[in-house]
C-alpha cells in the first residue's frame, strides 16, 4: 500500500458519543466542550498511528486528513477501523473505510469490512454488492465468502446463503466460524444436519461459550439429553456471570425438571415430604435463620444443584447432615415462599408446597 | 477465570471467609457486596448481569474493597456520619433549595440525598482509585475490561456537570463532589495516558483540586492495615470535611 494522504469527514452530530468518556447530557449543552473532546479524541487515536494527522472542525462537521509515513501505518489505520467495528463504533468506522476505498490503491480489507459492517447495520443490498467484489478479486478467501453467506441469508436468499457458507467450507474446512454458520443454517431445517458442524466448530473454539451454547442447543432438538446437559454446564464454566450462562443454567433447570417429572409423576410426594419438614423446621428456626439458611441453600444452587442424583451429597453450614439436591431445592422453595414471595426458586414446587401445607 | 480465583483466594486468607458471587437483576447498582457476618459467613457479591462484559472487574474491585476494609488486625473501621454536622447541612441545605420555590418534601428529600451522598462519594471514592490502579498493576490481562467498564463510568461520574443539576446543587458540595470526580478521572488517566475525560473537568476549574486528592493517595499502598482510613481522612482534611464523619472500630 502507497502512503497517499486519507480524507475522511462526517457530521459531528452523528459521532458516536458513547466513545468519549463524557456524559452525552454534558457534551451537547455545551458546543465547544463537544468539538474539543471529539478532536482530541481523534487526535489521541491517530497518534499511535504514525504519520501526519490535521483534524479540523468545518462546521458541523468533523474532517480528517492523515498522511501515513508509510505503508505500514496505513495497514494499522485498517485495523484501527477494525477494532472500532468490535466496539459497534459504526459511523466513524464507515468513515474510515470509505476514506480508505477513496485512495489509488483500496485495499480489499476495506471492502470486506465495510461489507460486514453493512451487514451488521441490516444496510444488506450494498452489504452483498461489496462482499460479491472480495470473493471475485480474492475467489479463496473463506472468511469473504462466510461473511456473504451471512449477508445472503439475513437478505432471506438461504439458498444462496448456503452455497457461499459451503464454498468458504471447501476452501477452509476447519474454519470455527464457517461450521459455526454452516451448522446453525442447516440446524435451521433438520438439527441433526446441523449437529457435526457445531460440534467441530465447539471443538474448534472450547473458550467461546456462545458456540457452545449454540452446539447444546442442538442437542437437545436432537433428543440428546444428556449430552446437552454437559455442554450447558460448560458453558456455564465458561463465562459463569453472563447472560449466556444465565440461560444455561435455566436450561439446565427445564431439563431437570423435565427428568423429575417424567421419572416421579405428576406430584413428586418426596418432594411434599421434604417441603413438609422444611416448614416444620422453620417453625423452630424463626425468620432469621429461616433467612439465612434460604440464602445460603440458593448460593449453594447457584452452582447447580444436581436434583436427579439421589445421593445425599451437599452440606450446608447452617444446618447439619448431609442432603440430596432435590431436598435442597425443596428446602429452598419453601424458605423462598417464607421470606421471599414470589421469587422465583427455578422449579415450580407450589403443587407440592400446598399438599404439605395442607398436611400440617 | 485464575485471576478472580487469585482474589477470591487472597480475600479467604485475609479474612477468614470465602466469596461468592450471585447474579442479581433486581441490583440498582453495578454490583454490591455484602460482607461476611458470623450468622452468614460468607462475602456476597451481588451482580447486576446488565454489567457481565465487565464482571471479572467489577468482582475483583468489589473484592479489594473487602481487603482494603478488613485489613486492619483490630477490627473493621466502620465510616458513620457525623449526626449533628450532617443533619445541620441538611437543614441548610433544604433551607435553601426551598427558597427556590421548591416544596419542603422535595427540598428535605434533596438535601438528604445530597449530603448523604457526598459522604458516600468521600469514603468510597479514595478506594475506587487505590483499588483501580491494583488491578490495573495486577492484571494486564484484563485492561481491555477495566478500560470499557471505567469508560462508562467516567460518563456517568461526568454526568454532574450537566447545567441542570449544577444550578441546583449548592456551590461547596457541587465543587467537593467534582472535584472528587475529576481525582478519579485523572488517576485514570494516568494510567491510560488518554487526556479527553480531563477536558470538562478542566474547562470548570476543578482539575487541580483533583490532580491535588489524587496525588494524597500516591504513597498509600493497597490493603495496608491503615489504608483505608488514611486515604478517607486525607480527603477529607482537604475537602474540609473532616468533622463530618467519625470511625468506629467493630472487632471480628
Amino acid at each position: 500500500m502507497n502512503t497517499d494522504p486519507l480524507l475522511f469527514e462526517f457530521p459531528i452530530l452523528q459521532f458516536d458519543l458513547s466513545l468519549l468518556p463524557i456524559a452525552e447530557t454534558v457534551l451537547k449543552a455545551d458546543p465547544v466542550l463537544l468539538t474539543d473532546s471529539i478532536v482530541r479524541y481523534l487526535t489521541e487515536r491517530f497518534q499511535p498511528l504514525g504519520g501526519t494527522a490535521n483534524i479540523l472542525v468545518r462546521g458541523d462537521r468533523v474532517a480528517v486528513s492523515w498522511v501515513p509515513a508509510s505503508g505500514k501505518d496505513a495497514d494499522k489505520l485498517l485495523e484501527y477501523a477494525v477494532s472500532l467495528l468490535r466496539r459497534r463504533a459504526f459511523t466513524e468506522a464507515e468513515a474510515i473505510l470509505r476514506g480508505l476505498l477513496k485512495s489509488p490503491t483500496p485495499p480489499v480489507m476495506a471492502s470486506f469490512n465495510l461489507g460486514m459492517l453493512l451487514s451488521d447495520q441490516g444496510r444488506l443490498d450494498e452489504a452483498v454488492e461489496l462482499l460479491e467484489q472480495v470473493v471475485e478479486e480474492r475467489p479463496s478467501a473463506a472468511d469473504a465468502w462466510n461473511a456473504l453467506g451471512i449477508a445472503l441469508q439475513r437478505k432471506g436468499d438461504r439458498v444462496r446463503a448456503l452455497e457461499a457458507i459451503e464454498r468458504s467450507h471447501e476452501l477452509d474446512p476447519d474454519n470455527p466460524y464457517t461450521l459455526r454458520n454452516l451448522g446453525a443454517l442447516l440446524a435451521n431445517e433438520s438439527p441433526k444436519a446441523g449437529l457435526p458442524y457445531l460440534k467441530r466448530a465447539a471443538e474448534l473454539l472450547p473458550t467461546e461459550s456462545v458456540v457452545a451454547f449454540g452446539y447444546a442447543q442442538a442437542l437437545l432438538q436432537c433428543g440428546e439429553t444428556n449430552a446437552a446437559d454437559q455442554v450447558f454446564q460448560n458453558v456455564i464454566r465458561l463465562a459463569p456471570y453472563s447472560e449466556i450462562a444465565r440461560r444455561a443454567q435455566e436450561e439446565r433447570t427445564r431439563l431437570a425438571e423435565l427428568t423429575l417429572r417424567e421419572r416421579g409423576g405428576e406430584v413428586r410426594m418426596d418432594v411434599v415430604m421434604y417441603i413438609s419438614g422444611a416448614l416444620k423446621l422453620f417453625g423452630e428456626l424463626g425468620t432469621k435463620a429461616t433467612q439465612a439458611l434460604t440464602v445460603e441453600i440458593a448460593l449453594l444452587g447457584s452452582k447447580g444443584l444436581d436434583i436427579n442424583d439421589p445421593t445425599a451429597k451437599y452440606e450446608l453450614k447452617s444446618l447439619p447432615g448431609k442432603f440430596s439436591g432435590l431436598h435442597l431445592l425443596a428446602y429452598l422453595y419453601a424458605g423462598l415462599q417464607q421470606v421471599a414471595p414470589g421469587k422465583d426458586a427455578g422449579i415450580d414446587f407450589s403443587k407440592e408446597y400446598e399438599m404439605a401445607k395442607q398436611m400440617r | 477465570m485464575p485471576a478472580l480465583d487469585a482474589v477470591f483466594a487472597l480475600v479467604k486468607e485475609r479474612t477468614g471467609f470465602p466469596v461468592v458471587v450471585m447474579s442479581s437483576p433486581e441490583q440498582t447498582t453495578h454490583v454490591s457486596m455484602r460482607a461476611a457476618t458470623k450468622e452468614f459467613p460468607v462475602h456476597t457479591v451481588l451482580l447486576n448481569p446488565k454489567y457481565q462484559d465487565s464482571a471479572n472487574y467489577l468482582i475483583a474491585i468489589q473484592c479489594a474493597g473487602i481487603l482494603f476494609k478488613w485489613a486492619d488486625p483490630r477490627g473493621i473501621q466502620n465510616f458513620v456520619e457525623n449526626r449533628e454536622k450532617a443533619d445541620f447541612l441538611r437543614t441548610k441545605i433544604a433551607q435553601k433549595t426551598e427558597r427556590k420555590g421548591v416544596p419542603p418534601q422535595n427540598a428535605a428529600r434533596f438535601a438528604d440525598a445530597t449530603v448523604s451522598g457526598l459522604l458516600q462519594q468521600v469514603a468510597s471514592m479514595p478506594l475506587e482509585i487505590l483499588s483501580l490502579r491494583w488491578f490495573h498493576g495486577a492484571f494486564p490481562e484484563l485492561r481491555g475490561e477495566q478500560e470499557n467498564y471505567v469508560s462508562g463510568y467516567l460518563r456517568e461520574i461526568s454526568a454532574v456537570m450537566n447545567p441542570q443539576i449544577r444550578e441546583f446543587c449548592p456551590p461547596d458540595i457541587f465543587e467537593k463532589s467534582l472535584a472528587m470526580n475529576a481525582a478519579f478521572t485523572v488517576a485514570w488517566s494516568g494510567l491510560t495516558g488518554s487526556e479527553v475525560a480531563l477536558i470538562p473537568y478542566e474547562a470548570i476549574g476543578s482539575l487541580n483540586l483533583g490532580r491535588e486528592l489524587n496525588e494524597v493517595l500516591a504513597d498509600i499502598e493497597p490493603f495496608g492495615p491503615e489504608s483505608y482510613v488514611r486515604a478517607v481522612d486525607a480527603w477529607a482534611t482537604r475537602l474540609d470535611m473532616a468533622d463530618w464523619y467519625t470511625w468506629q472500630l467493630r472487632t471480628l
